[in-house]
């Protein structure tokens, strides 16, 4: 019973799509955190980055009748609210664990206190196709058998994301910045003598990571659901850390996690039929990673001075 | 020349009253200096976000302040929906309180206290023919062990592959939230229901404090009148045991001493021939038998008295236990004391909507703020402009590994006073620069 | 007010100093760290800024490379008044800094390490890589400082990291260069490579200011002298003038004896012996191979050797911090002259060497010999507080008797507290060595294995420690002396065991002379040069 439904489901475009629809939603906000861990600014505040980049979006697109401007809405916020990050791990020295879990809460807070009072407890309803970001149809492409519905028939930020991981993973090995950002993860006071500005680097790094996750929050409302729900990131924030880690710190590895992480996710739905029940299938993708960061990958290795606020003076 | 003598023996009553004062301030400063900054931000966001004029606003801020009391602290039977709220909060945050004694960051309350409930239960149900003398102990240790078995999972991933424990815990956590849904809503789903199991028997409960008065010490004191709608539950005595117990473990024995010396500095426990990794499994394990305590109190003693597998993700006790044992600053006063506002700003906040029209999630941005604020250095920003009697504190800073391990190298610049040359050591040197203090006087 | 020597030095009215600094204040919470400075450093010379640790030398030099801000003074820049705020600043008036840490990037390449900050494009650019290399090449074809520019840092020796160091420097157009004690982590044969560097850097009309406590070093390369003594300026000499003991003198504000007087040494009966020895790295490389040692009751045997030859993992395997892959370690007690049956420690722990007799003077004292944050009483049984005296059955801390500890350490070797309970933290890093050494000592060990004692330590607490180090093997215990410091291993020990790259190459007498030990550090005796 469990194989033939498997297999079924394996060679199923529909299964494929939406797990690269998931591994893309993972993707941002894990490419975002990837960027502040490299530079050395611990993040584990995608999972609110995230939500408030939900809510914004939604509130943004009902708001001004546009998608974009729903979409701008939710990349700001996002950055914004890691700009709170920012300078309570960088000029504060604040531990950078929990203020990543202060964000996640606050995110929480704010959107559920928010929504009844910007929608006068009437909750929001279900997107108008109008207001949600599009599929887009890549002419004979997407007519492919299989190929076609699982790669040019995407949302359009499922694109974006990948133009985005093409352009960090050059940005970090390829360029004078992305020498700077690992410079500055690896032995900031090194950087520092030798010219570059720590306290820019990491800010940059780690507002880069709210912009990416709003826009991974935008692209979940928005996109994918097209409603916000309270809580409605519900823990992607934290798989999307967790490919950082098991992508060892590089884009191309996290990307690859991504997929995994994606791949578990549709299929679980998928193996309803099976009798399996739903919540044991939930597991997979956090087995998944225990099992990654166990056995698979070893021992990680972290920026050096990843979570260690910089203070120049400190000679 | 300065005897040595005399810098050290200090008048004893005048040194011993500062100490105090230092103790007060070193112990409720910083903690106080958080909640005050929360609730300000708190009442700005209320201010923001309501309609009317500005006076409105502020009339509408005080007063939710005015009714967060009221609902938490204004009569005895609000007080005692508050320390009901409170008890698994203490439970919980003395679990990240210890992990954090030892420098790990136990974000995996949440899923410990899940399995912890679970496992209660699940005794509660397939035991419930036992008396209650024998089955309430048993549930304990049931979901002590569970708890402990979780937290220990991620104690033994950390220490033997290195693996980091927020990770590792964030996965358990969510683990054990589908997991224990999946039993709640397959082996052990009540008939007809789908979403929940049977309520433990009755002889598998904690009875309410109140009752359990009136029917020991009340048979010769006075009887607390109209005892049921007093709901707090006899589970905040074993919350005080177990604060008693954390006190004792990192007080008074060596497991607590090794602890600090892990928590402070890794590279010192390995010169002492600390073992890290036991104790990192150790330590797991009793903060995982903590959380799961959290878990098994919260359903024996409060109702519905059964569990339910949509509550396992949404529960939040877990994190706010994070806030607790910062708050606390790891000691177990301070975790009675930091549960107590937590406890209460949970119990008041849900009546906010209906009095003052405010959401009562307000609660939940006041805790981000107080974990903020009690995460923030505030003391190396602002010493710059602070006069220098006041930047001087030994207390340790607040995050034991994270702050420590930047390089100490140049900065702490031996400068050892030879004995001979007569030089009156100051005491004092402040440890951030380590420079030699320079003595005000010229030199003979 | 001070009775040190000042010499003025002729002005030359027409070349301005390259460096000036006028005035320099600056004061941490509680200390003054630099008390109205004045350096002056002329235009083609060698300076050295001498002074003991904590004399505010490496504060000045931070200032001057824009790390640290004073409270008031002024800087001047061949002539011109200059605001240094940053690194940025600095490098763009062309000075150069050295740092005594390396601030090199482990993972990254060389020439990533060089151009850092600078790179060939601008900061919007893509890395140039092959930019970088030829401009690299060029540079260390023009200084002679050899070097491939595709390594990683993590595979370099330490001289050569110096070299991308000055590289850094070089290639950023400094023509100021600040060196903070750039030979303690030399041999004497590659600080002389170093000095032919410097003489040359300064034929090609740089600037460079040298900052150590090394006096010998200080006569033979400098032009000019500043000292300076608990942040102020306690002389300015002419070099070609002056001499080790005026130099001295004024960093210290007395004579100091510069011999270490010891009697001869009465070896009893071997206690601890070391078989064969072999050990891995943390990067699970071999670093021991096949280390054989005897030390006597009653003698000090140094080992000397440049650092990261493996004296690091040797005194961690002989404490019980790391384990061996092969060999013996055996520890024998001494009575009545006569040793004891020898007990094999070779697995023991850390904990379980101690309780043998072994105590372990840590060479990063305040990095793994305290825990700062704690108080006195409960560091004074760091290592030793499952012993019965503190601990009831090694399980409750006896409070009492651990207080009453305390406070004998704090008599009986003057540390400067308030009180016991006191957090470490709150004392001055040279009472927190004296607690470290008081508890090693108090132990009453068989063995003391004292590594890098004195480093970090001004020459009044040297004298102390060296004192205590004497006494303790007059008193007949077998001690091991580890030090980078070669001046203090000839001085202090009774016999010498060279190491090279993980092995004892020789046991030689303290009077084998620097160059023949220099040849040994370097494996010259198996590979002559």
């Amino acid at each position: 019973m469990f194989f033939p439904i498997l297999g079924r489901v394996l060679i199923s475009a529909d299964f494929w799509q939406a797990s690269l629809q998931f591994a893309a939603l993972l993707l941002l906000p894990a490419l975002g955190g990837l960027l502040s861990e490299r530079s050395g600014v611990i993040n584990l505040a995608m999972e609110g980055l995230m939500l408030i980049g939900a809510y914004v979006g939604v509130m943004m697109a009902i708001a001004t009748h546009s998608v974009w401007l729903g979409v701008l809405g939710a990349v700001i916020a996002g950055g914004l609210l890691a700009l709170v990050h920012a300078i309570v791990s960088i000029n504060f020295m604040a531990n950078q664990t929990v203020s990543g879990i202060a964000i996640n809460l606050a995110a929480l807070g704010l959107t559920n206190f928010l929504l009844p009072i910007q929608t006068q407890g009437q909750g929001i309803r279900a997107l108008d196709d109008a207001l949600r970001l599009p599929q887009l149809h890549w002419g004979p492409l997407a007519n492919i058998p299989f190929i076609g519905p699982v790669l040019f028939q995407q949302n359009i930020i499922f694109y974006v994301a990948i133009i985005i991981l093409v352009g960090i993973q050059f940005l970090l090995f390829r360029t004078n910045i992305g020498l700077r950002i690992r410079a500055v993860g690896e032995h900031p006071h090194a950087a520092d003598t030798a010219g570059v500005n720590v306290r820019l680097v990491r800010y940059a790094c780690v507002v880069s990571s709210g912009l990416l996750s709003g826009l991974a929050g935008a692209f979940l409302s928005l996109g994918i659901a097209g409603i916000f729900n309270q809580n409605m990131t519900a823990g992607q924030g934290y798989i999307a850390l967790a490919a950082v880690i098991f992508g060892k710190y590089t884009p191309v590895g996290a990307a690859a996690a991504c997929l995994v992480f994606g791949l578990g996710e549709a299929l679980s739905p998928r193996l309803q039929d099976t009798g399996i029940s739903a919540n044991l299938l939930g597991t997979l993708p956090y087995l998944l990673t225990l099992v990654a960061l166990v056995g698979l990958v070893g021992r990680t290795t972290a920026p050096a001075a990843d979570g260690v606020p910089y203070e120049p003076a400190s000679e | 020349m300065a005897s040595p003598t005399v810098q050290r023996r200090t008048s004893a009553p005048a040194s011993q009253l500062a100490r105090w004062m230092q103790k007060f301030r070193a112990a409720l400063g910083r903690p106080l200096i958080a909640v005050l900054v929360a609730f300000v931000l708190g009442g700005i966001i209320i201010m923001i976000t309501t309609p009317g004029p500005l006076d409105n606003r502020f009339i509408t801020a005080v007063s939710t302040y005015y009714y967060l009391i009221a609902g938490s602290f204004g009569s005895l039977q609000s007080i005692s929906y508050t320390l009901a709220k409170a008890t698994p909060l203490i439970f919980a945050g003395l679990a990240v309180a210890i992990a954090y004694r030892a420098g790990l960051f136990n974000i995996g309350a949440a899923g410990q206290l899940t399995v912890g409930s679970m496992v209660a239960g699940i005794i509660g149900i397939q035991l419930a023919a036992l008396p209650g003398w024998l089955l309430v102990p048993l549930m304990l240790l049931g979901s002590m062990v569970a708890g402990g078995i979780w937290g220990g999972i991620v104690g033994v991933l950390k220490a033997w592959r290195g693996a980091h424990e927020v990770v590792t815990s964030i996965m358990l956590n969510w683990t054990a939230f589908y997991v224990c849904a999946f039993l709640v809503e397959g082996p052990f789903q009540a008939p007809k229901l789908s979403q929940q199991t049977l309520p433990m028997a009755p002889q598998a409960t904690i009875p309410s404090l109140a009752i359990l008065y009136n029917q020991t010490l009340g048979t010769f004191l006075p009887q607390i009148p109209d005892p049921a709608q007093y709901t707090v539950d006899a589970g905040l005595l074993i919350a005080f045991v177990a604060m008693l117990v954390y006190w004792f473990i990192t007080a008074r024995t060596t497991f607590g001493y090794e602890l600090r010396v892990i928590g402070q500095n890794p590279k010192a426990a390995r010169y002492a021939g600390i073992s890290v990794r036991k104790n990192i499994v150790m330590v797991m394990f009793m903060a995982g038998a903590f959380a799961g305590l959290a878990g098994a109190v919260r359903l024996m003693g409060q109702a519905p008295y059964q569990l339910i597998s949509s509550a396992f993700s949404t529960d939040s006790t877990g994190f706010d236990a994070i806030g607790v044992a910062l708050l606390g600053r790891t000691t177990s006063i301070g975790v009675l004391l930091a549960s107590l506002l937590f406890g209460g700003l949970q119990q008041a906040g849900p009546y906010l909507q209906s009095y003052v029209d405010v959401p009562g999630d307000i609660i939940t941005i006041m805790q981000a703020l107080v974990l903020f604020s009690i995460a923030i250095e505030y003391l190396p920003s602002l010493q710059r402009f602070m006069p220098s009697f006041l930047v001087k504190s030994s207390r340790p800073p607040l995050v034991p590994s994270l702050i420590t391990t930047k390089p100490a190298e140049e900065k702490g610049e031996a400068d050892m006073q030879a004995v001979e040359s007569g030089h009156r050591a100051t005491s004092d040197t402040v440890e951030k620069t380590g420079l030699k203090p320079t003595s005000s006087g010229q030199e003979e | 007010m001070q009775e040190s020597t000042v010499i003025t030095r002729s002005e030359e009215k027409s070349s301005p100093y390259a460096v000036e600094m006028r005035d320099i204040y600056k004061a941490w919470p509680g200390v003054v760290a630099s008390n109205h400075v004045n350096l002056q450093v002329k235009k083609g010379e060698i300076h050295a800024l001498v002074g003991e640790n904590g004399a505010g030398k490496s504060t000045l030099m931070n200032i001057l490379y824009g790390i640290v801000k004073p409270d008031s003074g002024e800087v001047l820049i061949n002539g011109t008044a200059v605001h240094i705020s940053g690194p940025r600043d600095a490098i763009r008036l062309g000075i150069g800094m050295v740092h005594q840490h390396f601030m090199l990037i482990p993972p990254l390449t060389v020439a990533e390490n060089i151009v850092l900050g600078s790179e060939p494009g601008g900061i919007a650019a893509p890395y140039d890589r092959k930019r970088a290399r030829a401009d690299i090449l060029a540079l260390s074809k023009r200084y002679g400082l050899p070097i491939d520019p595709d390594l990683r840092i993590e595979k370099l020796s330490v001289g050569q990291q110096q070299r991308v160091e000055i590289l850094k420097m070089l290639y950023r157009g400094a023509d100021i260069l600040v060196m903070d004690e750039p030979t303690g982590v030399l041999t004497p044969q590659e600080t002389d490579e170093l000095f032919l560097v410097l003489r040359d850097l300064v034929k090609q009309g740089k600037t460079i200011i040298f900052i150590t406590h090394k006096l010998r070093e200080v006569l033979e390369i400098t032009d000019a002298i500043t000292v300076l003594r608990r942040g102020q300026n306690v002389g300015e000499l002419v070099t070609k003038q002056t001499n080790q003991r005026e130099i001295a003198r004024a960093m210290v504000g007395r004579d100091v004896l510069l011999r270490v007087e010891k009697t001869p040494a009465n070896p009893g009966p071997v206690v601890l012996h070391v078989h064969d020895l072999e050990a891995q790295s943390d990067r699970d490389l071999a670093c021991l191979h096949k280390v054989s040692l005897d030390v006597h009751a009653g003698e000090i045997l140094g080992i000397a050797g440049v650092e990261g030859n493996g004296q690091t993992e040797l005194v961690e395997v002989l404490t019980g911090m790391r384990k061996p892959t092969g060999g013996e370690i055996t520890m024998a007690d001494v009575k009545d002259g006569q040793a004891g049956t020898p007990k094999n420690i070779t697995t023991m722990g850390a904990r379980g060497v101690r309780v043998a007799g072994m105590s372990h003077i840590p060479e990063d004292r305040r990095e793994s010999g305290l825990v700062i944050t704690e108080s006195i009483e409960d560091n004074s049984i760091l290592g030793r507080h499952r012993w019965q005296q503190f601990s009831w059955r090694g399980m409750v801390l006896q409070l009492k008797n651990i207080a009453s500890w305390a406070q004998k350490l704090i008599d009986e070797f003057d540390v400067r507290t308030p009180s016991a309970t006191a957090a470490m933290s709150t004392l001055s890093g040279g009472n927190q060595q004296k607690l470290i050494i008081a508890r090693e000592l108090e132990a009453n060990p068989i063995v003391l294995i004292a590594s890098q004692p004195t480093r970090g330590v001004d020459i009044g607490a040297i004298e102390f420690i060296h004192r205590q180090l004497i006494a303790q093997r007059d008193a007949g215990k077998a001690v091991l002396l580890i030090s980078a410091e070669l001046d203090e291993i000839r001085s202090l020990s009774d016999r010498i065991a060279v190491m090279y790259e993980g092995q004892i190459v020789d046991i030689v007498s303290p009077d084998a002379t620097e160059e023949e030990l220099g040849i040994l550090m370097t494996g010259g005796h198996q590979d002559p040069q």
